[in-house]
């Protein structure tokens, strides 16, 4: 049996919120919140983008609240 | 105790320029009450929507902010005659002043939304990464 190490090099994901500073995420922020959602219109799952818990809690309000003001789909294609 | 919120309206993309003040201007009769007052107006135009909404493509965007002083808003009375006019397609209230004190006490960045409403706060210039919320403040008055 062989047993091979892997070596894995990722790099560290931080919260963009947390780094710049930002407390108040806007439903208006259309160009913002776009960067959070997948090409489906599915939002970005913090596992993958390592948005902080609560940063993530308020991207999710906000855009919810975007897509109720149909300034972001629920689906597409 | 001041609250302020926001409103925003999705209009019916085949309203006139005159049209559209026109039926702002009703909405914030209705909004407007003692102690309550639109404090700003903003007017994105006509705006594509990401999915249609009664068969509309485009939508006219208006936002007001709201500042109310004691007593809060008629949302209640507000909504239902939004859903009653079918010149809006859609609106949406959201309470802002605890978001927005919270942000401006404790960001790095000013928020436009709490400028709007006259929310101001010591902004961090830097400092402390990620801090963490406290029960206490919903209680705390700015």
């Amino acid at each position: 049996m062989t047993m091979r190490k892997k070596v894995f090099f990722r790099r560290r994901k931080v919260c963009k919120f947390c780094a710049d500073g930002i407390e108040y995420i806007d439903y208006k922020d259309v160009k913002l919140l776009q960067q959070y959602i997948l090409e489906h219109a599915k939002i970005l799952p913090r596992r993958i983008s390592g948005t902080s818990a609560r940063h993530q809690r308020m991207l999710t309000d906000a855009i919810k609240r975007a897509r109720h003001l149909a300034l972001l789909p629920f689906v597409s294609e | 105790m001041r609250r302020t919120y926001e409103l925003a309206l999705v209009l019916d993309p085949a309203l006139s320029d005159e049209d559209q003040v026109g039926l702002v201007d009703e909405v914030k009769k209705m909004v407007s009450s003692k102690g309550v007052e639109v404090v700003k107006e903003e007017s994105w135009g006509k705006r594509k929507l990401a999915y249609p909404v009664r068969k509309a493509s485009e939508g006219r965007y208006v936002f007001l902010y709201v500042v109310a002083e004691g007593a809060p808003p008629p949302v209640a009375e507000v909504e239902k005659r939004l859903n009653q006019n079918e010149r809006v397609l859609r609106y949406l209230w959201v309470r802002t002043d605890e978001d927005l004190r919270r942000a401006m006490r404790k960001g790095k960045r000013s928020v436009a939304a709490a400028e709007a409403v006259g929310i101001t706060g010591p902004l961090r210039g830097g400092g402390r990464e990620g801090g963490r919320e406290r029960s206490s403040e919903e209680a705390r008055e700015v």
